[in-house]
C-alpha cells in the first residue's frame, strides 16, 4: 500500500512563499484561493514573540472529515492516500469547506476564467499581449486521473464547485514532485510514500521531533511538521496573504 | 353517486371569494418573489461572488449564512404542524381541530421553501439535483436531510393533508362553481360513509404513528448536519439535535399563533378559533421556550466551565464580540415571549394580541439562534491562526430569502381560498345517523380485507427498500481508500432508498382510495348486468 504524504520542515522555512507561488502557476487557482498557504505568525505577548512561518497545504488526511460529510461522493479517497475532488460530481454545497477544520478549501465563486489576476480583455494587458498570447493553462488539468478516471486535477473547471490541493495529482502519476516540493529554495518540503520505511518522508519522521496539525481531531493526517512551532490560541497572523475574489 | 350529506349552498370561510383586498395582497406578494426570482437568476449567472459568503480561512468568511440559517429556520417552522395533527389523532387534543389544517399546510409550505432555499445554496443546482438522486451517500448527514426531510416528511405532510381534506372536499363539491372539479378531484369518490370515515380514522392514526418517528428523524439529521463536525467550536455537541427539535417547535407554535389570529382576523366565521385554541397554542409555546433556555444555559455553562481553548474563544466571540448583539437580541425576544405570555396570564382580558406578539417576538429569537448556530463557527471558529473573519448578507441573499417569505405567504394565501382552512362543522349526529347505510356486503367486506393486505405489503415493501438500499445498494458506510466506495453500489441507488419511503405513506393513500374506486367499478358492473 501506498500512502503519500508530506513532511515539512519548519526550522528550515524562511516564510518566502514561493510554494505559494508555484502552486497558483502550475494548478491555474483563480484569484482568492490558496491551496498551498503559508501562515506567517506571530507567537507570545510582547517582548517575548517569535515568528514562525508554517506552510499549509491540504492534510490529506486518513480519516478526512470532508469525505465523509461530501454528499455525492465528489470528494472521496484515493487508494495512494490522496485526498481528491471530482469537479464533475461537486455539487458546490460546501459542507466538506465547512467540515474541514484546517480551512483548505476554496470555492469557485465566480467563472474560473473571470477570476483570474490578469484580465486579458483589458486594453493594458492587450497592448502587451497583442491580443495573440493566450491566457496560459496547464493541458495536464483537464486530463482524467487514477484507475477511476475521474477529473480532478488542478483548479478552475467550473464556476460553483469546490477545489484544494490535490498534492498535485497530475504530476505524482507522472512520477514528479508537486510544484511547491518541486520549487521551494530551502527545501522544506519533502514528498513521498509515508508507507514505505526506506522513503525519505519516513525517514525524515523517524530522525526527528515532528507534529501534525490538530492531531485531537482525529483525522489523521499524512502532513507532518519537524521543528518549528504548532500555532495556538495566542499566534495570530501577520502579513496574511489578500485573498479576495477577483 | 349518491350524496348524503345537505348540499351547501356558499362555500365556507370564504373559500372561492376572491376579494379585491386578496388580490391586492397576492399581487403584491407576486411581485416580492419576481424580486427574489431576479436575484436567483442573479447569483446563477454571476456566481456566488454576488452574495456575502466566502472561504473559510483565507478569505475569512462563511461559507453556510443566511441560506442554510433559514433553511433550519423553514424546516423549524414545519415542525408543530404535523406535530399538532399528530397530538390530535393521538391524544385527542380535541380544542385544536380547529387549528389542524392550518398547521398541516404550514408544514407542507414551509417544507417547499426549504427545499427550495437548499437549491439556492447549492453552486451548481442543477448537477445538484441529478447527482444527489444518482449518487447520495448514507455517510453524509445531508443524505437524511435530502432523503427524509425533504423528500419523506414532505410527501407524508401532502399525504396527510390530502387524506384528512377529503371530507371538506366532497361537501365543497356539491357547490357549483370553478373550484367544484378542483374539490371533486381532491374528494377522489368521497362520500362519507360509515366505513370510509373508520377507513380515514384508522389511517390518520396509524399515519401519525409513522410520521412521529420520522417527524424526530428528520429534524435531528439537521441537528446532525452540525452537532456531528468536530473541526468546527461551537458544533460538535450532543445538544444540537435536541436543541433544533426544542426551537423548531417553539417557532412553529409561535407561527401558528400568528397564522390563527390573521385567519380568525379576516375569514368568515373565524371566530370559532376561540381563545381555548390560543391558550393552547400559547402554553405549549411557554414551555418549549422555557426548555430551550434550560439548554441554552446548560450548553454556555458547559462551555464556560471546562470549555476548551477554541471552543472558550468562540463563546467570547458570542457573548461578547461581533455577534453579541444577535444573541442577546435573541436571549431578550426569547424572554419576551415569556412575558408576554404570561402577561396574558396575569389574568387580565387584553385581547390574543399577547399571543401574536409573543408568536412573532419567537420567530426573531429563531432566526437569530439558527444564525449563530451557523455563522459564527465559520468565522470565529478557525483553528488555526487565520485572520478573524466576518459575514454580512448581500442584497442577493436577503431578496431570496424575501422573496421565498413571500412565495410561502403566497401559496398559504392561494390555498386559504381554494380550500376550508378549517375543518367543515360536522353536520348534526341525527343527520348523519339517518344516511343510508352502504351496502357492506360480506363480498365488499372481503374486498375491503384485500386492500388493506395491498396497503400493508406496500408499507412492508417500502421499508424493505430503504433498509436494503441504505446499508447494501448506496454508497458504502465509512471510509476507505477505494475510490470505488465514494460510488454507489447501484446508480440511483438513493432513488430507491426515496421510493422506499414514498411507497410507505402512499400506503395511506391506496388503503382510504382504492375500496371507493372497487366500488364503483363494482356498482357500475351491477348496473350493466
Amino acid at each position: 500500500m501506498t500512502r503519500y504524504g508530506m513532511v515539512i520542515d519548519l526550522d528550515r522555512c524562511n516564510g518566502c512563499r514561493a510554494c505559494m507561488e508555484a502552486c497558483k502557476v502550475e494548478n491555474a487557482t483563480p484569484r482568492g484561493s490558496y491551496w498551498m498557504y503559508v501562515f506567517r505568525f506571530e507567537q507570545g505577548k510582547y517582548p517575548n514573540t517569535k515568528i514562525n512561518f508554517l506552510p499549509r497545504p491540504c492534510q490529506h488526511c486518513e480519516n478526512a472529515p470532508c469525505v465523509k460529510v461530501c454528499p455525492v461522493g465528489a470528494r472521496y479517497k484515493r487508494e495512494d492516500g490522496l485526498v481528491a475532488t471530482d469537479a464533475d460530481r461537486c455539487i458546490g454545497c460546501r459542507y466538506c469547506e465547512v467540515a474541514c477544520p484546517y480551512g483548505v478549501n476554496s470555492f469557485n465563486w465566480k467563472e474560473p476564467s473571470e477570476s483570474y489576476y490578469l484580465d486579458w480583455d483589458d486594453p493594458a494587458v492587450k497592448k502587451v499581449t497583442n491580443g495573440v498570447v493566450p491566457p496560459y493553462r496547464n493541458p495536464d488539468l483537464d486530463r482524467l486521473y487514477g484507475p477511476e478516471r475521474r477529473l480532478i486535477a488542478g483548479g478552475g473547471h467550473h464556476k460553483g464547485v469546490v477545489d484544494k490541493c490535490t498534492f498535485c495529482v497530475q504530476r505524482v502519476e507522472d512520477d514528479r514532485n508537486p510544484a511547491c516540493v518541486q520549487t521551494c529554495p530551502m527545501e522544506v518540503i519533502h514528498f513521498g510514500d509515508l508507507e514505505d520505511p526506506e522513503s525519505v518522508v519516513s525517514q525524515l519522521v523517524r530522525s526527528r521531533p515532528n507534529f501534525r496539525l490538530l492531531e485531537d481531531s482525529g483525522t489523521d493526517p499524512g502532513v507532518y511538521y519537524l521543528g518549528g512551532q504548532e500555532p495556538g490560541e495566542r499566534s495570530h497572523q501577520i502579513e496574511a496573504p489578500e485573498a479576495e475574489v477577483g | 353517486m349518491t350524496v348524503d350529506a345537505p348540499a351547501v349552498a356558499q362555500l365556507p370561510y370564504g373559500v372561492g371569494r376572491f376579494s379585491r383586498r386578496w388580490v391586492t395582497l397576492v399581487v403584491g406578494l407576486l411581485v416580492v418573489v419576481g424580486i427574489g426570482l431576479f436575484a436567483y437568476i442573479t447569483q446563477l449567472r454571476d456566481g456566488f461572488a454576488v452574495t456575502g459568503m466566502r472561504d473559510i480561512g483565507p478569505m475569512g468568511g462563511a461559507d453556510w449564512a443566511l441560506y442554510i440559517a433559514f433553511d433550519v429556520f423553514f424546516v423549524g417552522l414545519s415542525f408543530a404542524g404535523i406535530t399538532i395533527a399528530v397530538l390530535i389523532r393521538l391524544a385527542h387534543v380535541e380544542r385544536m381541530r380547529p387549528v389542524a389544517r392550518m398547521a398541516e399546510l404550514l408544514t407542507v409550505v414551509s417544507l417547499i421553501v426549504a427545499a427550495m432555499v437548499v437549491m439556492a445554496d447549492v453552486g451548481r443546482p442543477l448537477q445538484g439535483i441529478v447527482n444527489l438522486f444518482k449518487y447520495a451517500r448514507p455517510q453524509s448527514p445531508f443524505f437524511g436531510t435530502f432523503t427524509l426531510v425533504v423528500s419523506g416528511y414532505l410527501f407524508a405532510s401532502v399525504v396527510y393533508l390530502y387524506l384528512d381534506g377529503r371530507r371538506d372536499a366532497a361537501t365543497c363539491a356539491r357547490v357549483p362553481g370553478r373550484l367544484q372539479r378542483f374539490h371533486r378531484i381532491w374528494a377522489a369518490g368521497y362520500r362519507d360513509t360509515p366505513s370510509e370515515r373508520s377507513r380515514h380514522n384508522r389511517t390518520a392514526i396509524w399515519l401519525a404513528v409513522a410520521i412521529l418517528p420520522l417527524l424526530i428523524t428528520a429534524h435531528s439529521t439537521l441537528g446532525f448536519v452540525f452537532g456531528l463536525q468536530v473541526g468546527r467550536p461551537g458544533w460538535n455537541s450532543a445538544l444540537q439535535a435536541p436543541a433544533f427539535i426544542v426551537l423548531a417547535g417553539a417557532s412553529g407554535t409561535g407561527m401558528l399563533l400568528v397564522i390563527a389570529a390573521v385567519l380568525r382576523r379576516t375569514l368568515p366565521s373565524g371566530d370559532q378559533l376561540d381563545e381555548g385554541v390560543f391558550k393552547w397554542l400559547g402554553r405549549a409555546l411557554a414551555i418549549l421556550v422555557v426548555v430551550y433556555l434550560y439548554f441554552m444555559v446548560v450548553d454556555l455553562l458547559t462551555t464556560i466551565y471546562s470549555g476548551e481553548e477554541n471552543e472558550h474563544a468562540f463563546t467570547d466571540a458570542i457573548l461578547g464580540g461581533q455577534y453579541a448583539w444577535i444573541f442577546w437580541l435573541s436571549v431578550a425576544t426569547l424572554l419576551g415571549t415569556l412575558a408576554a405570555l404570561s402577561f396574558k396570564w396575569a389574568g387580565k382580558r387584553v385581547g390574543i394580541g399577547w399571543y401574536v406578539a409573543a408568536g412573532l417576538l419567537v420567530q426573531i429569537a429563531a432566526v437569530g439562534k439558527r444564525f449563530l448556530i451557523v455563522v459564527p463557527s465559520q468565522t470565529e471558529g478557525t483553528l488555526l491562526p487565520y485572520e478573524p473573519g466576518s459575514y454580512s448578507p448581500s442584497w442577493v441573499e436577503i431578496s431570496i430569502i424575501v422573496g421565498l417569505i413571500a412565495l410561502a405567504t403566497l401559496l398559504y394565501a392561494v390555498f386559504v381560498r381554494v380550500f376550508p382552512i378549517m375543518e367543515i362543522e360536522e353536520e348534526s349526529p341525527a343527520k348523519a345517523a339517518s344516511a343510508p347505510q352502504p351496502d357492506e356486503s360480506p363480498s365488499l367486506r372481503e374486498r375491503d380485507h384485500r386492500v388493506t393486505v395491498v396497503a400493508i405489503v406496500m408499507v412492508i415493501v417500502g421499508f424493505t427498500l430503504q433498509v436494503v438500499s441504505y446499508l447494501a445498494l448506496a454508497a458504502p458506510l465509512g471510509i476507505s481508500a477505494t475510490a470505488d466506495d465514494s460510488n454507489p453500489r447501484i446508480p440511483f441507488a438513493p432513488v430507491i432508498f426515496i421510493f422506499g419511503v414514498i411507497l410507505v405513506f402512499l400506503a395511506a393513500v391506496v388503503y382510504e382510495l382504492l375500496p371507493a374506486r372497487l366500488a364503483a367499478r363494482h356498482s357500475a358492473r351491477h348496473a350493466v348486468t
